[in-house]
């Protein structure tokens, strides 16, 4: 058993695609038009081949458990990077809003930005000062 | 840094902003209410929702027609109003901008697909409904 494919909601699936490629610089895997909504996914260009998911939250089920999250602060994922701080400084460079800057909590390093879609996403770094 | 009380003011701000058509409130009375200027509520929205308020509303007023359209028998220069749109003209031209097609295509498309693939909850539904009427029917007719 392998995990390949993990899916987050978001309010706009042409605006997650922006944001995830030109913004965080995923690249676009599957696009493929599904009725008025897209099966739309991004990879990591650093390597691995597991996919992203943008899934539309047309849902209102998905909808209300995507706007809980994102008013209480929680992150609805988070992605590993190598260097924290560059990546701050970089997302903060293309106006990214973060609610917590580069916090140490023992082996991890982690800060928590705003994907402009709707959810809260942590990035980490492993084994940071 | 986006503070957690200036994140939940957005997000109620989003909220106000969602009424369209004849329960809307202008966008210096939104900002007002999340206490922020015009200025930097536009700003400060923009980099959280990566939209502006008036880009935010458009796309809410045409996921509500996207409804209304599907669920309701209403025209659409009904509809049209009920959203907020003055015209049906430039009404139409943006629904078939953003859609891809105009307004009584999308109906005539996605109402028929629904029909045909009711989700077993609404068939359930039905079927409730109907024997209801059956069951009222049944009992004019003994009465």
């Amino acid at each position: 058993m392998k995990i390949k494919l993990n899916g987050i909601f978001v309010d706009d699936q042409q605006k997650a695609l922006d944001f995830y490629t030109n913004i965080l610089g995923f690249k676009k895997k599957q696009d493929i038009p599904v009725g008025e909504f897209r099966w739309l996914s991004v990879v990591s260009p650093e390597g691995g081949d597991t996919e992203l998911s943008l899934e539309p939250n047309a849902n209102p089920a998905a909808k209300t458990f995507q706007e809980a999250l994102f008013e209480q602060g929680i992150p609805i994922t988070a992605f590993e990077v190598d260097d924290l701080d560059a990546e701050f400084r970089r997302l903060s460079d293309l106006d990214v809003a973060f609610t917590t800057e580069p916090t140490s909590a023992g082996e991890v390093t982690y800060a928590v930005f705003v994907d402009t879609c709707g959810n809260l996403i942590q990035i980490y770094q492993l084994g940071s000062e | 840094m986006l503070t957690k009380d200036r994140l939940i003011r957005l997000c109620g701000a989003r909220d106000q902003l969602r009424n369209v058509g004849y329960a809307e409130v202008s966008i210096d009375e939104v900002a007002k209410s999340a206490a922020m200027s015009r200025f930097h509520f536009v700003r400060q929205f923009k980099t959280v929702f990566g939209e502006t308020p008036v880009q935010f509303r458009t796309r809410m007023r045409l996921d509500q027609a996207k409804h209304l359209l599907i669920q309701s028998d209403d025209s659409i220069t009904d509809i049209c109003m009920a959203i907020g749109f003055s015209s049906l003209g430039s009404f139409s031209s943006l629904f078939s901008q953003r859609l891809g097609q105009a307004p009584s295509m999308y109906r005539q498309k996605f109402k028929q697909s629904i029909e045909m693939f009711s989700p077993d909850c609404m068939v359930i539904m039905r079927g409730a409904w109907e024997n209801d009427s059956q069951i009222s029917r049944s009992a004019v007719a003994s009465e």
